[in-house]
């Protein structure tokens, strides 16, 4: 296979970065600081994932934490009523992801635009309804009651990625290791994807439907495949999120959890290549730097969401390669100056 | 005869209160062709404000329902005013949008969490008591509920029918160039539409939390119920949304009825998506599945 | 007196077009009252821009144009209507789903006097009797002429000074174009103010008393229909065709 230009430097960064990420808590061993980046890997998977979609194919979907929030539900049920370890539960929550995609995409993508929007925001907000108001009980362990579904409160204390045993106090670097890897398998299929025949294809659907067509792209089916991928990596996400947090429950489908991570994207730069991981980053130090003021967490957020729509619509991607380029003409300019 | 009766009661308030959410969602959406992600927000502060009138300033009720509307209509006007404005005709407007009325609707959401709290205060400006027609009570706030919603919607049809004011948004709706050439201003078209909007909005937050109570995210459900009316009907098809709403409400209803209160909302839900891939353009809605 | 001698509308030295590329490079005109002026020279020149940026719908890059003694460069479409700069443009532009009257009740937007908007519509339907047949039917129903007419007509309803029309006979049928300009040709005599972009340089002739040739964004040539006709030179090439 011979790789692009562009795609070879784009994978070559991606590696030098997890590269960089790995030596991380070798040199920041702190427990805490190993978590905030542990949060940092799974919510800028989710962003890539959800800016691959809507920054590149143009499919403006809002079930993607829904996706995420299937991968991680997947993994905590298997663990609960299956018994199935973690590694066990890992082709089954990106599997269900993905083919939760296949339906959700039936239903959406043959319309356009805001129609999308609304429609993928209902979808998910159904599902996360039936999840809060379902009070059967499935189970019941010691005298409580747990749902299918695990109703209002979700599964908690689910079994994790099981270095604690051998691991010991250092447990969290297994799992940092773990995410890390999760990430690194995501970032590099979204170059593969971005840079392949498929971002050809929706790239040309998102920017001139017309001619697209005419060239024998089928929008519907090139849509679809975007989403399906996106979909199952973002269950990937959401196992990884599962197995860190040992955790899935109706939070994540909370309108604010939608917003932290639609602001991760927006503020990156939709339709960017490495705006995902600037923009998780951003507000992840944002938050942190919030919590001196007490709980301003979703003020900040919205306050940011619209002031960068506003002064900065197309995120701090664009402006650093700016900046970028600013710089950058001098450098080119002497050697042909010289020839 | 009973069950009918019941489940038509419940079903006409649920859908007045959709229609009323829906038709100032669909008309921002008709006209500044925006998909307001802060039409809950908009509910929110109008049952807040309608609070505030009795519970601070103690209005008379008729009065609070009025401030209610106004408080609407200000968080619109304030939308527009200091966001909207300067996104209109911009690149990913559509898209950017959204991003920025949601936004705006977690930052509000979040400054009434606290000043007020997550304590479910009651509506103050409703009206109790209960008749009877038959076996089956009727509860007077759902009468008027009905009521109030007809009238209003009324209102807003013969604005737009019957007026100058009316007609101009109409006009900008439909081509904005053409309007701007009959000497429209359409940025005060802009203000105008987001203004009903969250007046319509405001009523609808006092009516809903009559029935439940107030809280911070009470605009939530009845905003995502809104999307669904107007994306059954047909994005910003105006006079289908109020049938689309009386339809949704009634079924909702009747699935509330046969199954059980906490399955109506999301049965219907399920339903309206089933449909959906069935008819992607609505009821009422025009060829805009693939526009070439 | 002295009103009579300043043209109703000067353009000097304007610059226009749209996101990245300018299409005006650099218009000089004057429209006289009561004058009638067409523009005519090969599509994608400018002609409609030009009309686009005298109503105000784009921006002006440099240059100036005064409106009955008033630069207007600064004033907003709305206000360019309220002075009586009056564009009908291209493709009718009507409200399709509002009646023929309701749409032309919107020509008269700026008119706060019922009887006065009362009037004008009688005057529109004088001039086009077929749409008072049609007045309760909604415009996405009507035939190409009649479409025309609403147009024109909903022009007519703001009582402008000067009033311009993009080529109103575009799309249509012969007979139908026959008809069109048999009613500007009654307009025209009544001394109002036309400035209108036209394809078809023999039926334009009938009305205008100027004609002013656009290409490559500039005004390449202006002067009377006679002597458009009287040189050889251009009349080879706008009338050659014909």
């Amino acid at each position: 296979m011979i790789l692009s230009k562009a795609l070879s430097r784009d994978l070559l960064i991606s590696v030098g970065f997890v590269a960089a990420l790995a030596l991380v808590p070798i040199v920041f061993p702190e427990r805490y600081f190993v978590g905030q980046i542990i949060t940092f890997l799974i919510w800028s998977m989710v962003a890539s994932q959800w800016n691959l979609l809507m920054g590149h194919a143009g499919v403006f979907s809002l079930a993607q934490m829904a996706f995420f929030a299937i991968g991680a539900y997947t993994t905590a049920m298997a663990s609960r009523h299956l018994d199935l370890s973690i590694w066990m539960s890992l082709p089954l929550a990106v599997l269900v992801a993905m083919v939760s995609a296949l339906i959700v995409g039936a239903a959406c993508l043959r319309l356009h635009g805001a129609y999308v929007a609304l429609l993928t925001f209902a979808i998910a907000e159904v599902i996360h309804v039936l999840i809060i108001t379902d009070t059967y009980c499935y189970t019941r362990e010691g005298g409580g009651c747990l749902q299918f579904f695990g109703g209002a409160t979700g599964f908690s204390r689910i079994s994790d990625f099981g270095f604690r045993p051998f691991l010991k106090g250092d447990w969290i670097l297994g799992n940092y290791y773990v995410v890390l890897l999760a990430f690194a398998f995501v970032t590099l299929v979204t170059m593969f994807v971005m840079h392949g025949r498929l971002g050809l294809a929706f790239r040309a659907i998102r920017d001139n439907l017309g001619y697209a067509s005419s060239r024998g792209i089928s929008r519907f089916y090139t849509q679809m495949t975007v989403f399906a991928i996106s979909a199952a990596l973002t269950g990937l996400a959401g196992w990884a999120y599962a197995g860190h947090f040992r955790f899935a429950g109706p939070s994540l489908f909370d309108f604010s959890t939608l917003i932290l991570v639609l602001s991760m994207v927006i503020v990156g730069g939709l339709g960017s290549i490495w705006g995902p991981y600037i923009g998780a980053a951003t507000i992840l130090i944002g938050l942190e730097w919030l919590k001196e003021f007490g709980d301003a967490k979703n003020i900040g957020l919205g306050l940011i969401l619209v002031l960068v729509v506003l002064f900065a619509p197309n995120g701090l991607a664009a402006l650093f390669a700016r900046l970028f380029k600013h710089i950058r003409p001098g450098k080119n300019n002497t050697p042909k100056s010289r020839t | 005869m009973d069950i009918f009766l019941q489940v038509m009661v419940t079903g006409l308030t649920l859908g007045a209160l959709y229609a009323l959410a829906a038709t100032g969602l669909a008309l921002v959406w008709g006209t500044l062709g925006m998909f307001n992600m802060a039409h809950g927000i908009f509910m929110t502060v109008g049952a807040y404000g309608a609070f505030v009138a009795v519970d601070m300033f103690g209005f008379p009720r008729p009065f609070a329902f009025v401030f209610g509307l106004a408080a609407g209509g200000i968080i619109g006007a304030a939308t527009y005013l200091f966001v909207a404005r300067f996104m209109i005709g911009r690149r990913n407007f559509e898209t950017n949008i959204i991003v920025a009325t949601a936004g705006i609707a977690i930052l509000a959401q979040d400054i009434i969490l606290k000043i007020f709290g997550a304590y479910p205060f009651s509506q103050p400006v409703v009206i109790d008591g209960k008749f009877s027609i038959g076996d089956v009570i009727v509860p007077t706030q759902r009468v008027l509920i009905l009521v109030g919603a007809a009238l209003l919607l009324l209102g807003v049809n013969i604005l737009l029918t019957r007026t100058k004011l009316g007609r101009a948004i109409r006009a900008t709706a439909m081509s904005i160039d053409a309007a701007r050439l009959m000497g429209v201003r359409t940025s005060r078209t802009y203000l105008q539409v987001i203004v009903i909007a969250g007046v319509l909005a405001g009523a609808a937050g006092i009516m809903v939390s009559s029935l439940s109570t107030l809280s911070p995210q009470m605009g939530g459900n009845p905003m995502l119920m809104a999307f669904v009316v107007c994306v059954v009907a047909g994005l910003g098809h105006i006079g289908g949304t109020g049938l689309a709403a009386i339809g949704l409400g009634i079924l909702e209803a009747t699935i509330q009825y046969f199954l059980g209160v906490q399955y109506g909302f999301p049965v219907m839900l399920l339903l309206v998506i089933l449909f959906l891939i069935w008819r992607p353009n609505g009821l009422f809605g025009k060829q805009l599945v693939v526009r070439l | 007196m002295s009103l009579d001698t300043t043209p109703l509308l000067q353009i000097e030295q304007a610059k226009a077009g749209y996101a990245g590329s300018v299409v005006l490079h650099g218009i000089n005109l004057d429209i006289n009252a009561s004058e009638v002026v067409a523009l005519i020279g090969p599509n994608g020149h400018g002609k409609t821009t030009l009309l686009r940026l005298l109503s105000g719908l784009i921006p002006l890059i440099s240059g100036k144009i005064t409106f009955a003694g008033k630069p207007i460069e600064a004033t907003d479409t709305s206000e360019r209507v309220r002075a009586g700069l009056v564009h009908v443009p291209q493709g009718d532009q009507l409200f399709p789903e509002m009646s023929v009257e309701e749409n032309l009740l919107m020509g008269a937007y700026l008119c706060d006097d019922p009887a006065e908007t009362h009037n004008r519509l009688e005057e529109v339907y004088t001039l086009f009797p077929k749409l008072k047949d049609r007045r309760t039917q909604y415009c996405n129903g009507l035939s190409g002429g009649e479409r025309r007419m609403v147009g024109i007509g909903r022009g007519l309803m703001a009582n402008g000074r000067l009033i311009m029309l993009d080529e109103p006979s575009l799309g249509l049928a012969p007979l139908i174009i026959e008809q069109i300009y048999q009613a500007l040709n009654e307009l025209t005599k009544s001394g109002r103010t036309f400035l209108v972009v036209e394809e078809n340089p023999v039926r334009i002739s009938e009305i205008a008393q100027k004609i002013s040739l656009v290409q490559g964004g500039k005004v390449h040539w202006s002067g009377t229909r006679e002597a458009l006709q009287s040189s050889p030179e251009l009349s080879q090439v706008y009338f050659g065709g014909h």
